[in-house]
């Protein structure tokens, strides 16, 4: 039995007819870190939302431990759930913001006391218990909130965007710190970001969502490696993955400039118009003349590696090399591409012409 | 020469606007005070300092504590009902609701009009034998009160009148607190189950503390203050049961003409003021919640 | 997360609530109206009538043959606007003294403002009363509008209003060359005129309403305020029962004119007494 089930479930705002949620099916085990990711709007912290039963449910089924809870109130789903902006209260200390849901069940004060002291012990916020939300640092704060969800001993964790107000090195460190508790706690819990380093780093299983529609769920290696759309293949991987127009003949494909760019190792038949999507490490610069030419426009030491970022058959291009390549602004280089790492779309639907684990099965 | 500049421009920005203010406030307060230290009627061009007589006066008259405490009473339950009506109906037209400018501005159209008129209206609802009030109590056999013609009903009467010129003025100050308070506390009480009251006692009161303090101290000011209504509706009477400070100074001053003894009054008057503003910002650091 | 038709019925309740809770809020107002169109007879009646038979808009005539209320309501408008103006122009200038200009006792200048906000303005009527005799101003409208042109209120909030105007922008305006006046007139006064406009309508109304130190001043007839002809009305027609529909009829004179203000401009006195910072 899985720990969440989602059928069918469809979201609209009362006045505006518009379906912001459409069909959304998805089956969470326990123990699972499930991450939502896309771009702002796409519909992932409604989805939320709905499930910590703050926004209602327009139709489908929501079903938590095999219990039907379309029309359980929030405060019975036994959920706790981390916000954007922390939602602490600025008028308690840490330590009553901590055991603010406890209190609300009216637990017994000793009791309040031994699971907040615990808390704030594997949060490290012993010492700021006195503190009020205003004198504690954006981290400090943040873990404050996960305090708070932690001790309520909820089965189920929400987080909507817990990480998107701190700085990039603090996001990091509590990206490491929310991963080792969750490690630690074993709850079920679903993360909503649109940070896709994020998703990569934290989930046990992504969901991507575009325009309330879900294009993919999988581990963060299937989601890299097998994106089932063009979407998914642009969203997911830092740099964005590279897009060149062609077309399949013969299980040759062809660039649209003509230029041969290999052989397909799997016949997919003919298409007349395919987007082909490239990984900026699965280019190289040629030694020779390939026929497939870019002008470097500029180029990044990112330390461990070099970007360089080109035009390449009308397209901009990122390729990832290692720092040692020499290349200049304005030459032309020649490419390689590897042609048994290509990613390739229809490009009308922006589906994936073949899936890559069964041909590497 | 930049110094002299520099001089003329504040006289022109400063010195001259603050004019009206001097004479109309700043001297008047002072030579408020001083009167108060002497026997002048208004109409004799001259006087006598009687040092604190005019105090000790006031201090040992059974009228001085009658309208002291018809201050008080008055002060008290026209501020808290208003805080709390206000309150209650900042939070029933919360944001987004449809017609929410509509409805807003009926629960606000008593402020827009004169205490005057409105005192008028009250009066003639109050009639004790014809009037609305007692004809609708009547309906539902309750008991139809003098209202204005009883001692004992009188300055409730007034109070009545004061909550319902002023709520409205008092939602709207929440209106602004209460959309301000980020949604996402609510969401966190909605998730851990906080019932109502709940919900009030840990969000919105502390939250909207700041305009409770503001409201309070701006109320209580304007309690003391109190004149229009009494004035048209009991004239200080039956009896001197509406009879507050300030209809008692104003009687003083300009009924009687006796002005040492008024100015004392208002002396004291401000002196309340005073420790009440005081009091309220001291006691505020306690439960204020910036 | 009720189903629809449940969440449907309370919707109803909860406006047939605010319905309700509004009417008794604005009720006096229509009792007022109701009692100004009945007669004599109609008035008195008991059990009581709602309605009017036949609506009396005679008594609105008679009304006014009693007493000149337009002439009331023209001194009362007229003082209101002109004291609105010179407190206009007068806090702008303090406002912009106090938040832009360097000088010792800034500070002090502004406490002592401050100070007089917290403080029942009854407590300056008796030597305010006698300077304005002085001045040879008592039973003129010029008496009441000079003693009324001091607004610590204005002032306050307008010093409020200013310290939002970005200091960059004072800065460059100063650097490209423009005067104190320039500066006031073209930034300062454009950048904060939402507040200036919610602090002169209240300002207005206040001073429309105001009663106990223009019943003080104006002696005659002619220069009556309207909250003092009205009350003199209601104080001499009173004694006589039958006349409470005349008086209603004066009473919805005098409120008219500033229902009409609220409703053309509902929209600024909600929006703006909660919201332009008149809380400091």
């Amino acid at each position: 039995m899985p720990k969440i089930k989602m059928t069918s479930i469809k979201k609209k705002y009362d006045n505006k007819g518009e379906e912001v949620i459409h069909d959304f099916n998805l089956d969470i085990e326990e123990n699972e870190f499930i991450v939502f990711v896309g771009p702002s709007g796409c519909g992932k912290s409604t989805t939320l939302r709905m499930i910590a039963g703050l926004e209602s449910i327009t139709s489908g089924e929501l079903w938590m431990d095999g219990k039907l809870v379309n029309d359980v109130q929030a405060k019975d789903r036994d959920i706790a759930m981390v916000f954007q902006n922390y939602a602490l209260f600025p008028h308690y200390n840490v330590y009553d913001n901590i055991a603010f849901g406890l209190k609300m069940k009216k637990y017994k004060r000793s009791f309040i006391k031994e699971r907040v002291e615990q808390a704030a012990e594997i949060l490290g916020l012993t010492k700021y218990l006195k503190r009020k939300p205003k004198d504690l640092s954006g981290g400090q704060r943040q873990r404050v909130a996960l305090g708070r969800a932690i001790v309520r001993d909820a089965h189920i964790f929400l987080m909507d965007e817990p990480l998107s107000n701190l700085d990039a090195k603090l996001r990091i460190q509590m990206r490491k710190e929310i991963i080792n508790l969750h490690r630690r706690l074993g709850t079920t819990t679903i993360y909503v970001t649109h940070d896709q380093t994020e998703a990569m780093t934290m989930a046990s299983r992504i969901v991507v969502l575009n325009d309330g529609y879900i294009e993919q769920i999988g581990t963060p290696e299937q989601v890299y490696n097998n994106p089932q759309s063009k979407f998914v293949a642009e969203f997911m991987g830092s740099p964005p993955m590279n897009f060149l127009e062609g077309s399949v003949k013969g299980n040759q494909l062809m660039l649209d400039s003509g230029e041969v760019l290999g052989e397909l190792s799997q016949s997919i038949g003919d298409v007349e118009k395919v987007d082909i999507g490239i990984r900026s490490e699965n280019i190289d610069i040629a030694a020779h003349d390939t026929g497939i030419n870019m002008t470097v426009n500029h180029v990044e030491l990112m330390g461990a590696d070099l970007h360089i970022h080109g035009n390449a058959d009308g397209k901009e291009i990122v390729i990832r090399v290692v720092p040692s390549e020499k290349v200049a602004v304005n030459e032309q280089v020649s490419l390689r591409v590897n042609i048994d790492m290509v990613h390739l779309f229809d490009a009308n639907t922006g589906k994936a012409l073949f899936d890559r684990e069964k041909v590497n099965a | 020469m930049i110094r002299l500049k520099k001089a003329g421009k504040l006289f022109i920005f400063l010195g001259i606007p603050m004019i009206p203010l001097i004479v109309f406030w700043f001297v008047p307060m002072i030579v408020s005070l001083w009167l108060s230290l002497t026997d002048w009627d208004y109409i004799s061009p001259t006087f006598n300092y009687v040092g604190m007589d005019n105090y000790t006066y006031a201090f040992t008259s059974d009228d001085f504590y009658q309208a002291l405490k018809n201050t008080v009473v008055f002060g008290v339950f026209t501020v808290v009902p208003t805080i709390i009506i206000g309150l209650l109906l900042a939070m029933l037209l919360r944001e987004g609701l449809k017609g929410i400018t509509f409805f807003r501005s009926l629960m606000f159209s008593p402020w827009i009009t004169p205490m005057v008129a409105m005192s008028i209206v009250w009066a003639w609802i109050y009639e004790p034998d014809i009037g609305l009030l007692n004809q609708v109590l009547g309906w539902l056999h309750l008991p139809q009160p003098e209202w204005l013609h009883s001692s004992s009903s009188a300055l409730w009467s007034i109070i009545i009148v004061t909550v319902w010129k002023n709520a409205g003025w008092a939602m709207l100050f929440y209106s602004d607190a209460l959309q301000k308070i980020p949604r996402d506390l609510y969401e966190v009480s909605n998730l851990e189950g906080s019932s109502w009251w709940q919900k009030m006692r840990t969000v919105v009161i502390p939250l909207v503390s700041p305009t409770t303090l503001f409201l309070g101290i701006m109320l209580a000011i304007e309690s003391i203050q109190a004149y229009d209504q009494i004035q048209v509706m009991t004239q200080g009477g039956p009896s001197g049961s509406t009879r507050t400070l300030l209809y008692m100074y104003y009687q003083m001053a300009f009924e009687q003409f006796n002005m040492g003894q008024a100015t004392a009054i208002s002396t004291i008057i401000v002196i309340i003021t005073g420790i009440l503003a005081l009091t309220m910002f001291y006691a505020s650091k306690r439960w204020v919640h910036y | 997360m009720q189903n629809n038709k449940k969440s449907n019925l309370k919707q109803f309740g909860f406006y047939l609530l605010l319905t309700i809770l509004g009417i008794l809020m604005v009720f006096p107002l229509i009792w007022m109206l109701l009692s100004a169109l009945k007669s004599p007879g109609e008035i008195f009646a008991v059990p009581l009538k709602w309605l009017p038979e036949v609506a009396q808009w005679g008594n609105f005539k008679e009304a006014l043959e009693l007493a000149p209320f337009g002439l009331y309501i023209f001194n009362s408008t007229f003082t209101a606007l002109v004291i609105v103006i010179f407190q206009f122009v007068l806090s702008c200038m303090i406002a912009y003294a106090l938040t832009q200009m360097k000088f010792k006792g800034r500070t002090l200048v502004f406490n002592l403002i401050l100070i007089t906000y917290m403080l029942p303005t009854e407590a300056t009527y008796v030597p305010s009363y006698t300077i304005v005799a002085k001045m040879g101003l008592l039973d003129t409208l010029s008496g009441v509008i000079i003693s009324n042109i001091a607004s610590v209120f204005t002032i306050f909030l307008l010093r409020q209003a200013f310290m939002q105007v970005p200091k960059d922008t004072i800065e460059a305006a100063r650097a490209y060359g423009a005067g104190d006046f320039t500066i006031l007139w073209k930034i300062m006064i454009p950048m904060s005129k939402s507040t200036i406009f919610v602090v002169s309508l209240i300002s207005f109304v206040k001073m429309y309403n105001n009663y106990l130190w223009p019943s003080l001043i104006v002696k005659s007839e002619k220069n009556y305020l309207i909250t003092v002809g009205l009350n003199k009305f209601f104080t001499s027609q009173g004694s006589f029962a039958d006349k409470w529909p005349l008086i209603m009829s004066a009473n919805v004179l005098s409120v008219i004119p500033l229902l009409i203000l609220f409703i053309i401009l509902h929209k600024w006195f909600i929006k703006g007494i909660g919201d332009t910072g008149l809380k400091g």
